[in-house]
């Protein structure tokens, strides 16, 4: 008679080959990269935080010292105003907001922007959660790039997504053999910069495609969905 | 090289091959296996900072079953029949290579929830409630697809192995 014995012992003896040496030089390679190109909500938010908090204690001490200035402290708004690029989009999907904010990284040469996907923050500003960018060449060639798959942040389902440069007026994705449909807008800074987001509840999802307005397939690019 | 990265290089090479070992579990394919708990160590580098001081290897066992149960991308079989399928053969556990057969083969008839509930329940031996944890799965869930896995393996560990008629009349059995 087959018992749970026998599966479990079964289970606890070695494979029939020797386990493959890792590669630890190649793990932390491709851990540093990983790492770079996630930033959960905890640095994130206390910057953010630190930075509203610069500029409404500059603009709270310009308001004492001059209360007829018509504008706040240029030096503390221009930092607040550099931590958003363009406008922020509403997915409609619970609170989540998509906004891409500046990169500026000698190891990233051809990578200036990031997209987030954040909540909103202090005084309407939103405030990071998950930021994804290109690692590998330009943020600006055609195609899919830096697609962040979806994930449990704090309790709360984040969505698949990521941005695509060209005319691509439909995007799909495929989840255990069902097609899904994204939803997408513009960039504001750059209309070819088309971002888009899958629903929080639509896991798993490969083979992103994206078409123009003649439903023709456009070039795919770095279309895999990366977690982590 | 930083003190986080030496402690990092002791985890991976004290851990890689029961990373590996559970991945093999988890894929019945060597290759898949390598490859899996490759990419779960890549991913537990990246969270070394946070993670060093908690259990880092329950951490890496996490990364690795998500990453494997992610890569299944055929619907999930349980619901798909009323019939259980065909259950393995009798086996000859003397013979260390029979035995191995018996394993992958039987484990390739679950599904694949089926399978990577039990292997974190019988082999890691979590707790369901953990193993509910790490698949993001609930309590009753993981229950029910390690009943109706151990009745597939056709295992008899404290009752009678249910007809499949009897299965779906009376529900999972613990």
């Amino acid at each position: 008679m087959t018992n749970l014995d026998d599966l479990v012992d079964a289970m606890a003896a070695p494979p029939d080959f020797a386990p493959r040496p890792i590669d630890l030089a190649s793990v932390m390679a491709a851990g540093g990269r990983v790492r770079r190109r996630r930033r959960l909500v905890a640095g994130a938010a206390s910057g953010l935080a630190v930075a509203a908090l610069l500029v409404g204690g500059a603009q709270f001490a310009a308001s004492q010292a001059a209360p007829d200035r018509s504008g706040p402290a240029p030096a503390a708004e221009q930092r607040a105003d550099n931590g958003v690029l363009g406008e922020a989009i509403a997915t409609g999907r619970g609170e989540w907001l998509l906004f891409a904010t500046p990169i500026d990284r000698a190891d990233l040469p051809d990578t200036h922007f990031g997209l987030n996907l954040g909540l909103p923050g202090p005084n309407g500003r939103p405030v990071s959660v998950v930021t994804t960018n290109e690692n590998k060449g330009s943020d600006r060639t055609p195609g899919f790039h830096a697609i962040e798959g979806a994930m449990e942040v704090n309790g709360s389902k984040t969505p698949t997504f990521g941005y695509y440069v060209g005319p691509a007026t439909k995007i799909t994705a495929t989840a255990k053999d069902t097609t899904v449909t994204a939803r997408q807008a513009a960039w504001s800074e750059d209309p070819s910069v088309v971002v888009f987001w899958f629903d929080p509840d639509a896991r798993s999802l490969d083979h992103l495609r994206a078409y123009d307005s003649d439903g023709r397939a456009l070039p795919a690019g770095d279309n895999k969905v990366t977690v982590g | 090289m930083a003190r986080g990265d030496d402690e990092f290089v002791e985890f991976a090479t004290a851990s890689s091959a029961r990373l590996q070992h559970v991945a093999y579990l988890l894929t019945g394919n060597r290759q898949e296996a390598e490859d899996a708990a490759q990419s779960a160590l890549v991913r537990t580098y990246a969270a070394w900072k946070r993670i060093r001081r908690n259990d880092a290897y329950a951490y890496a066992r996490t990364v690795l079953a998500n990453l494997v149960t992610d890569q299944w991308r055929r619907p999930y079989r349980e619901y798909a029949t009323e019939e259980l399928p065909d259950r393995p053969g009798p086996r000859d556990l003397a013979d260390d290579v029979t035995r191995r057969r018996w394993l992958i083969g039987a484990l390739d008839v679950l599904s694949p929830r089926e399978r990577a509930v039990i292997v974190l329940r019988h082999y890691v031996d979590l707790p369901e409630a953990e193993v509910a944890k790490e698949l993001s799965l609930s309590l009753g869930t993981v229950k029910s697809l390690n009943s109706r896995g151990l009745a597939k393996l056709r295992l008899e560990v404290d009752a009678p192995v249910p007809t499949p008629r009897q299965n779906q009349e009376s529900g999972a059995r613990r």
